[in-house]
C-alpha cells in the first residue's frame, strides 16, 4: 500500500488541443494526495477544478501528463480496466445529488454493489447500515423527489461508500444546500474521513477549506497554491 | 437490472404503450396472416394424403399440374397408348373443366366449380377410392342425365338427390351427393358421364389420366417410363404434385408474412425512435451510472434489455390478436380460409418480435455506452 494514493505529473486537459480557441482546462498540474488525508480544492468558477476532481476520480482522460493510482499508471488502462478501479475504489458525490429518481433511498445505495456484482455481499442489508449510518434509517424507502435536499445528499453519500472505497472525491458538495444542512453534511463527510479513507472536496465555503488539511488553489488551470 | 429495465420501461407509460402497439400490430398481421398460409399448408397436405400413389397424365406442360390440367388436350391414340403401358394396374381417362357458380358470394378468386366427365364404370377411380356417398346411387353405364355432386355444391345451392343441376345449359338429375371429402375437386365438383362432358364441352380429346400403378413403390419409375416412352405428355405423381403446391404456398406465405414483416419492422422502428429518446432524456442518469462504476457494455445491456421488454410484450400481445384475427378470419369466410396458429409460428413471430427490439435497441444502446461520463453529467 502506498502512502501516495493519487499523484499527477504534469496532467492536463486540453480543448481544442492546437487550435486557435485550444482551452487549457488544466495545464501541468503536479500534485500528491497522501492516504488518509482530507483536501479541498478551491478556486473561482472555470478555474478548471471540477475538471481536475473528474481526472483524478478516473472519470475523464487527461490530454497529456500522468495519472499514478495507488502507484499503478494509469494512463494506459482500457476503459474497462479504469472503470473497475473506479467503481472499487472512488466514490463521488455531487453538487447536483445526483440519485436515480426511479430508484429508493436504499436501491440508490444498492445500486453501486449490485454494478460490482459480489453476489457474496448482502447488498439490502449493507445499504441499510449504511443509510442508518448517515442517519437516514427512516427513510430507507422513499424515492429522491420525497427528500429534502440534506436528505439526498445523505443519500449519495452512503452511495459513494457502498463498495468500501479508498478516496472520496466531492464537487461542491453543499452547493444547493443552505448553510446549516452544508454544515451538517461536511461534519458528516469529515467523521467518515476519520475512518481511514481520504477525502477530496471542491469547494467555494472558505469555512470548509479552512478545515480541511491541505488546500489547492487554482486559477485558470493552474496551481497557484498549495499548502495546509 | 432487469427490475431497474421494467421500471425505466414504464416511467413513460403513453410513450411506451404506442411503442408496444406498433409492435404488436405488426406481429398481430404476422401471426394471422401466418395462420392462414399454414392452414393452407395443412389443409392441402390433407388432400394430398388421400391421394397418394396416383399418377396423373396430361399434355405436355411446363407450368405444373393445376394450370397444366384445365388447358391440357390428349388424343384419343395418347390415352390409349398411355393404359397400355407396363405397370398400370388401373386407368381412365377425365375430361375436366373449371368453373364458378353464378353466385359469386363466397368472394374469393379461385373456381367455385369443378366439372368432371368421367366414366361411370370408373368413378371410384376418380374419388381415388375414398369418397363415400350421403345420399343416391353412383353413377352406372348409360346414365346419359344424371350427375353426381359435391358436398358444399349441394350445401351452396340447397340440391339433394332428384333435383336438376344445370351445366353448360344441359339439365342433369342429381343421382348421388358425395360426403364432406376435403378436396375441392370433388366438395365443389359435379361428375358428369365423360361423353356427354365431351360433347358439352365441345372438344373429342380428354384433360387427363389417372393411373393406378400395379406395385406402389413404383410410382416415380411409372411416371417416369410414361413421360420417356410417349411424346408430348407430363406424368405427374402426387410427390410432385405436393411439391408444386408446397412451392406455391410457401411462395403464398413468404409473401403474406413478408407485407406483415414490413409492418412488423416499421413497430421495431417505433422501438428505436422511443429508445433513442429515452436515451437522451436520461443522459444525466447513464452518466451517473457510470461515475458510480457502470462500465459500457453495462449501460449497452441496460438499454437493450429495455428495448426488449417493450418489443417482447408488444409481440406476446401481437400474438393474442393475430390469434383472435386469424380465427375471425376464418369465421367471416365461412371456413373457407381457415387459420391455424401454430407452435412454430408462435416461437418464430415471438423471437421476430425480440429480434426487432434487440436490432431497434442496438443503435440507441451503443450510443448510451459511448456517452462519456463527464459530458453526460452536465447535461440538464
Amino acid at each position: 500500500m502506498n502512502k501516495v494514493i493519487i499523484k499527477t505529473e504534469n496532467l492536463c486537459k486540453y480543448y481544442n488541443k492546437g487550435q486557435h480557441n485550444e482551452v487549457r482546462a488544466i495545464d501541468k498540474v503536479n500534485i500528491d494526495i497522501n492516504r488518509g488525508e482530507f483536501i479541498s480544492i478551491i478556486g473561482p468558477s472555470g478555474s478548471g477544478k471540477s475538471t481536475l476532481l473528474h481526472m483524478i476520480g478516473l472519470l475523464d482522460r487527461p490530454t497529456c501528463g500522468k495519472i499514478y493510482f495507488d502507484g499503478k499508471d494509469i494512463s494506459n488502462l482500457s476503459d474497462n480496466q479504469i472503470t473497475k478501479i473506479r467503481r472499487e475504489k472512488v466514490g463521488f458525490v455531487f453538487q447536483q445529488f445526483n440519485l436515480i429518481p426511479l430508484l429508493t433511498a436504499l436501491e440508490n445505495v444498492e445500486l453501486p454493489m449490485t454494478i460490482n456484482g459480489h453476489k457474496e455481499i448482502d447488498t439490502k442489508k449493507k445499504a441499510e447500515e449504511l443509510l442508518k449510518k448517515v442517519g437516514l434509517g427512516h427513510r430507507l424507502n422513499n424515492r429522491p423527489p420525497q427528500l429534502s435536499g440534506g436528505e439526498k445528499q445523505r443519500v449519495a453519500i452512503a452511495r459513494a461508500l457502498a463498495n468500501d472505497p479508498e478516496i472520496i472525491l466531492a464537487d461542491e458538495p453543499t452547493g444547493n444546500l443552505d448553510t446549516k444542512t452544508g454544515k451538517e453534511i461536511i461534519n458528516l463527510l469529515r467523521r467518515m474521513d476519520k475512518k481511514g479513507f481520504t477525502l477530496a472536496i471542491i469547494t467555494h465555503d472558505q469555512r470548509i477549506a479552512k478545515v480541511a488539511e491541505k488546500v489547492i488553489n487554482i486559477k485558470d488551470g493552474r496551481i497557484i497554491k498549495e499548502g495546509g | 437490472m432487469l427490475d431497474m429495465a421494467l421500471r425505466n420501461v414504464f416511467r413513460q407509460k403513453a410513450r411506451t404503450a404506442l411503442t408496444v402497439l406498433g409492435v404488436m400490430i405488426g406481429i398481430a398481421a404476422v401471426v394471422a396472416l401466418g395462420s392462414l398460409s399454414e392452414g393452407l399448408r395443412v389443409q392441402i397436405t390433407k388432400n394430398l394424403e388421400q391421394a397418394s400413389g396416383i399418377v396423373t397424365v396430361t399434355e405436355k406442360s411446363d407450368q405444373g399440374l393445376f394450370v397444366g390440367m384445365t388447358s391440357s388436350e390428349l388424343s384419343q391414340e395418347t390415352v390409349d397408348e398411355i393404359m397400355s403401358i407396363d405397370g398400370v394396374r388401373d386407368a381412365t381417362p377425365v375430361v375436366y373443366e373449371v368453373g364458378y357458380l353464378d353466385d359469386e358470394s363466397l368472394g374469393f378468386g379461385q373456381p367455385t366449380l369443378f366439372e368432371s366427365g368421367v366414366n361411370p364404370e370408373d368413378i371410384e377411380l376418380f374419388t381415388t377410392e375414398g369418397a363415400i356417398l350421403d345420399e343416391g346411387e353412383v353413377l352406372e353405364e348409360g346414365d346419359t342425365d344424371y350427375a353426381m355432386i359435391g358436398y358444399t355444391i349441394s350445401e351452396d345451392l340447397d340440391l339433394e338427390v332428384g333435383d336438376i343441376v344445370t351445366v353448360e345449359e344441359r339439365d342433369f338429375i342429381i343421382k348421388g351427393v358425395y360426403e364432406e371429402f376435403g378436396d375441392p375437386g370433388l366438395d365443389s365438383g359435379i361428375i358428369i358421364p365423360i361423353e356427354i362432358a365431351q360433347e358439352l364441352f365441345e372438344r373429342d380429346t380428354y384433360s387427363a389420366v389417372i393411373i393406378y400403378p400395379e406395385d406402389l413403390d413404383e410410382v416415380e419409375t411409372l411416371a417416369n417410363d410414361i413421360e420417356d416412352s410417349i411424346d408430348g405428355v407430363s406424368a405427374f405423381t402426387t410427390a410432385e404434385f405436393a411439391k408444386q403446391i408446397q412451392g406455391i404456398v410457401d411462395q403464398i406465405g413468404f409473401f403474406t408474412i413478408g407485407i406483415a414483416a414490413i409492418s412488423a419492422i416499421v413497430g421495431g422502428l417505433g422501438v428505436m425512435n422511443t429508445m433513442i429518446m429515452s436515451v437522451m432524456e436520461r443522459r444525466r442518469e447513464i452518466g451517473v451510472l457510470k461515475a458510480i462504476g457502470a462500465t459500457n457494455s453495462y449501460v449497452l445491456r441496460m438499454i437493450l434489455i429495455e428495448s426488449a421488454i417493450i418489443s417482447l410484450i408488444g409481440g406476446l400481445i401481437g400474438l393474442g390478436i393475430g390469434y383472435l384475427g386469424s380465427n375471425a378470419l376464418s369465421f367471416l369466410t365461412g371456413g373457407q380460409a381457415e387459420g391455424i396458429v401454430t407452435i412454430r409460428l408462435a416461437v418464430y413471430s415471438l423471437v421476430f418480435a425480440l429480434f426487432l427490439g434487440i436490432v431497434g435497441g442496438l443503435y440507441p444502446a451503443n450510443r448510451a455506452s459511448k456517452l462519456s461520463p463527464v459530458e453526460a453529467l452536465k447535461y440538464e
